[in-house]
């Protein structure tokens, strides 16, 4: 049987069926081996918090005096605050527009490194040196003499006669230059999808371009489907990891959200209730909303992932 | 299309193909061939290949040749004279950032690098562990406990942390590497949780059955079996644990007072003051510095990338 | 199954464990034996010339005073906060605090303060009334201030040379001098001819010359909508004359380091700072600097509005279990001259005159500089404004937001001001316990 045929017959991550009908959780003993640290960790360090920060987000604490009971105050509040609801917005803006962006210049980087490239190792390294510098307190700067209204894009640009804006202080385009920052440092996923591109079997691929077929034929039959497990982790982390971006818009906007609040991500607005204006019972209030969106968005993931996602177990 | 079984295709593939591309050239090469004469366009390809990566790869790491350049600089000229060119090397950005701060700037390297070491280990252990149990075991609560290990990823950490302070700091770990370390041995970082478990469904089942035969039971197929094969998603692990502990400013800020505890972020801050002089030569010479391991730790960290599945079967 | 209760048992645990440790009692300060020497925390922000002098200042300390050890916390200004907050909702916070005048009501107002004054170790003899009402907030002494600050225009003499512009006499000049100076900078000099002030304390200034303030001392707001409207006014004047830079340079120029802002880069004529950095913008632009009062509406330099405000102060933590020692080495730190000839102006000038007396040999031609204007407009300044109130902390940000707004376009200068005052108003009154 060719072997695309073969791999069209792989079990899609479906409910679990083919030849299983009692289910015996039979590896209840080793679960608990395996799972110990995990679990707790989970409980010491994580769960007690966890709930601690849901019961504040009832309160009025205020990091210094004795937390009190507010009921839903908070939750109302946030409902009729603009300023949250922009930063809802911001923080969406970003997650659509960056993560297909930096996802898919990532996916296209890993496959063109993939193959047997000379000096692979190089522009393997090259392109994931922003990724080390991408939350370090340098990078502001570094940002800013790019960026900045009279920084080197704006210089070259003057070359062919345009006149770049403020691109990270003008409030129409500040966002952009986080999206750009965000897309800049692609090399986390990228690397991911380059370890997931090596476990592809290369016999694969010499076995269907025997059967003529062609790089198109290829990508869509073996490497999607193969790195399918991959992309879906990539998609889902990405996503969590956007909504719940910081560092950068601290970094570049100086921890302000500016200029106008047009960079005021949900955790930076977040941050800026609890730490800023000690106000850590709406902060709690707002991590929990936010917590139920990106639930949401994670479990739709994972719902449409069975039309798409192959795994061979 | 049906094609001759699998293994006449191996045995006639050529030896030495640095990688799938090699194979597929049409025109020149066929199944059989061991070498190939690219022709002159396929040269020219190759050659607009490497110019445009090369491009951009300037484009993506211009702005660290810049602070490059600038730790090299007299601080007073560093945003005086933009641009790459130097006239001439200052390496005192180096001496006086090395003791510019309480203690030389090797004690923070060397803070940095402890706690890096304790979450890379203990991300390994611990993760691959749980990551094992999602994937490869049948167990009661399996869905509830996976989607409760994904939740963890969901809250903003910078609600949680006022609690685990209080946590931590009732049983004494405050101002000591602990709390920074030992949550990585309890598989807090779920992430690579859901990274290696992803990997481990890519690995075929009938590996862990065919060890199943042999008598090999679950620790053993861990070990024998399924580590082997994940070495990427390993190396993955290892390389971003690294990079994300070596540059993880807010919570080593928070449970780190003295300053011959601090680690390399918290230290780099220590040279920039909102309110009069920094020195921005010295900043840089030490960020530049702080680069190197981990820079020198995804070069070596990537090599393990590289190794993948050569087979697939273990007979 | 066995497994889940153990687990929602230690689950149940750990949670009351925690939650016991939010409401309840805590480790507090730093001590180790009962008898032995006590133990100080002490934390600051700064840079490595502070952290070094304060070092320095630590061990003369240590050495004067063999039974008290001190653990020192230096800091960053950028993470200082949270570190402060995260401590003090652990009930551990240091003992001896360097706090701000934006903080010290969030604390104070809290009551996470020591009542200095109740501290016979802090002698407060040598400080004039307005310093130590600078810290007073709801009748306690939260903090002795470290030293005197006071706004000034910066005239940057090279730039003016440049322009061919006389420096203007900053006893006789208003409003409208600042504008036609800054004007004729620009088409002289090829930059700028101001930049902006755009923090709360130079509209602090702007309020007091109409008989305004920011904060009124029963902590509300003090000021009209039309007060700060014309302050945001003036700002966009100055932006339309090309007097000062378009929106975006001035954003940028906000929140840049002060090395790369337009003032440091002899990019502008005039600009505001405060008096304690003369010393890195001299450096910076190569340049003399003369420091200028602040312009009035009328020209005379009794209405226009200055006040010392502290640069900085020094706190105790109401928690402490050892609020002696900590006012103790308060005490060191603001009355004794072995410190201040360690320290000499880098907390600020402080206002008690035996420590004036004791760094004068050791004043920098900057330091002289600023110095002399500070003695210069003492018998000019009026009542000392009130201490921001809790709750305030984060209305200076959203002045610069809308300030912001006015420049690029976004917004009318009332709605703005409107705007500006509601948030303030409701960021005090939330509050408000």
């Amino acid at each position: 049987m060719s072997v695309l045929a073969e791999l069209g017959s792989l079990k899609k991550s479906g409910p679990k069926g083919q030849g299983r009908v009692k289910r015996t959780f039979r590896d209840n003993r080793a679960a608990m081996v395996f799972l110990a640290p995990w679990i707790v960790g989970l409980v010491a360090i994580t769960v007690g918090p966890m709930l601690i920060s849901l019961y504040l987000s009832f309160t009025d604490y205020n990091l210094i005096q004795d937390p009190n009971f507010i009921g839903a105050d908070n939750f109302t509040r946030m409902m009729q605050d603009d300023r949250f609801w922009n930063s809802l917005r911001v923080t969406l803006t970003y997650v659509i527009v960056g993560v297909p962006l930096q996802l898919g210049l990532a996916l296209a980087v890993a496959m063109a490194l993939d193959k047997g490239l000379k000096g692979l190792p190089f522009y393997r390294s090259v392109f994931y040196l922003p990724s080390l510098l991408g939350s370090s307190v340098a990078v502001a700067i570094l940002w800013k003499q790019m960026f900045g209204t009279s920084g080197l894009v704006n210089q070259l640009l003057a070359m062919v006669g345009i006149t770049g804006p403020g691109w990270i202080s003008d409030p129409s385009t500040a966002l952009g230059s986080i999206i750009l920052l965000h897309v800049w440092t692609f090399g986390s996923p990228m690397i991911i999808f380059l370890a997931g591109l090596r476990q592809i079997p290369a016999m694969y691929y010499e076995a269907a371009a025997v059967d003529g077929a062609g790089r198109a034929t290829r990508f869509l039959k073996i490497t999607l489907p193969l790195l399918s497990p991959i992309i879906f982790f990539n998609l889902v982390l990405q996503i969590i990891g956007a909504f719940q971006s910081f560092t950068q818009a601290f970094i570049v906007s100086g921890g302000t959200g500016g200029p106008s609040d047009s960079t005021m991500f949900f955790t930076l607005y977040l941050y800026q209730r609890g730490f800023g204006q000690f106000d850590m019972g709406y902060a709690s209030a707002m991590a929990w909303v936010l917590l139920v969106i990106v639930g949401a968005f994670t479990a739709i993931n994972f719902y449409a992932s069975k039309f798409w996602v192959f795994y061979d177990d | 299309m049906t094609t001759e079984s699998a293994p006449r295709v191996t045995t006639d593939a050529p030896r030495n193909a640095p990688g799938p591309d090699q194979a597929h050239r049409k025109g020149s090469t066929t199944a059989r061939g061991t070498g190939y004469a690219p022709s002159p366009r396929q040269r020219a390809k190759s050659v607009l290949k490497h110019a445009v990566l090369i491009t951009a790869a300037i484009i993506m790491i211009y702005p660290l040749l810049w602070m490059i350049a600038s730790s090299f600089r007299p601080s007073a000229d560093v945003f005086r004279a933009p641009g790459l060119w130097l006239t001439e090397a200052h390496t005192e950005n180096y001496a006086t950032g090395w003791n510019a701060l309480t203690s030389p700037f090797g004690t923070y390297l060397l803070n940095s690098a402890l706690v890096v070491l304790g979450a890379v280990i203990g991300n390994l252990v611990s993760c691959s562990m749980a990551a094992y149990a999602f994937a490869r075991l049948d167990f009661r609560g399996k869905k509830w406990m996976f989607a409760a290990m994904l939740v963890t990823i969901m809250l903003p950490i910078h609600v949680v942390i006022v609690p685990q302070y209080i946590l931590f700091s009732q049983i004494g770990w405050v101002n000591t590497f602990a709390p920074l370390i030992v949550p990585k041995f309890l598989a807090t970082d779920a992430f690579f949780i859901f990274l290696m478990v992803q990997f481990i469904r890519g690995i075929p089942r009938e590996l862990d059955e065919a060890a199943r035969i042999d008598g090999a039971g679950h620790p053993r197929i861990f070990l024998q079996v399924i580590l082997p094969l994940m070495t990427p998603a390993l190396a993955t692990t290892t390389i971003f644990t690294f990079i994300w502990t070596w540059s993880d400013f807010f919570s080593q800020l928070i449970y780190l007072t003295s300053p011959d505890v601090f680690t390399v972020p918290v230290a780099l801050r220590s040279f920039v003051d909102a309110q009069s002089s920094t020195d921005w030569g010295a900043m840089f010479a030490m960020s530049v510095v702080s680069l190197l391991p981990v820079f020198i730790a995804f070069l070596v960290g990537q090599k393990f990338l590289v190794k993948g599945i050569a087979t697939t079967g273990i007979k | 199954m066995t497994t889940l209760t153990r687990r929602s048992a230690l689950a149940l645990f750990t949670g009351t464990a925690a939650l016991g440790a939010l409401s309840a009692c805590g480790t507090g300060g730093g001590s180790k034996a009962a008898d032995g020497p006590v133990t100080l925390r002490v934390s600051w922000w700064g840079n490595d010339v502070r952290n070094n002098q304060t070092q320095q200042v630590i061990d003369a300390f240590q050495q004067a005073h063999p039974n008290i050890k001190i653990q020192a916390e230096p800091g960053v200004w950028s993470g200082y906060w949270d570190k402060l907050a995260t401590q003090t909702a652990a009930n551990d916070a240091p003992d001896v605090i360097q706090m701000d005048l934006a903080y010290i009501a969030e604390y104070g107002g809290r009551g996470a303060l020591l009542d200095l004054s109740k501290q016979s170790q802090l002698d407060l003899s040598a400080f004039d009334q307005n310093t130590i009402k600078a810290g007073q907030y709801n009748g306690k002494l939260n903090g002795i201030s470290t030293g005197q600050n006071a706004l000034a225009v910066y005239a940057n003499v090279n730039v003016f040379k440049k322009a061919g512009v006389a420096i203007p006499d900053d006893t006789k000049w208003t409003w409208d001098d600042y504008l036609k100076t800054a004007q004729a900078l620009a088409a002289g000099a090829g930059n700028y001819g101001s930049s902006y002030g755009l923090t709360d304390q130079s509209l602090n200034i702007w309020l007091r010359q109409r008989g305004e303030q920011l904060y009124t001392q029963d902590g509300q707001t003090g000021f009209t909508v039309d007060g700060v409207a014309s302050y945001m006014d003036f700002q966009k004047k100055l932006m339309d004359s090309n007097a000062a830079p378009p929106a975006s340079v001035a954003q940028e120029d906000i929140g840049a380091p002060v090395e790369q802002t337009l003032a440091a880069t002899n990019k502008t004529g005039m600009s505001f700072w405060w008096t304690n950095q003369l010393a890195p913008l001299t450096k910076a632009t190569g340049s003399d600097i003369k420091l200028l009062r602040l312009p009035s509406r009328d020209g005379n330099p009794k209405d226009d509005g200055l006040y010392y405000k502290p640069s900085m102060y020094w706190s105790a933590s109401s928690r402490s279990k050892h609020a002696a020692e900590a006012a103790t080495f308060i005490d060191y730190l603001v009355n004794s001259t072995d410190a201040a000839k360690i320290i000499t102006t880098e907390r600020g000038f402080s206002t008690s005159q035996k420590i004036q007396d004791a760094i004068k040999p050791q004043l920098t031609p900057t330091d002289k500089t600023a110095l002399d204007y500070l003695t210069a407009i003492k018998p000019e300044l009026g009542e000392p404004p009130a201490v921001p109130p809790t709750g305030s902390s984060k209305a200076a940000d959203a002045l610069g937001r809308h300030t912001t707004d006015v420049l690029f376009g976004r917004a009318s200068a009332q709605d703005a001001a409107a705007a500006f005052k509601s948030e303030a108003d409701s960021m005090i009154k939330s509050a408000k316990k």
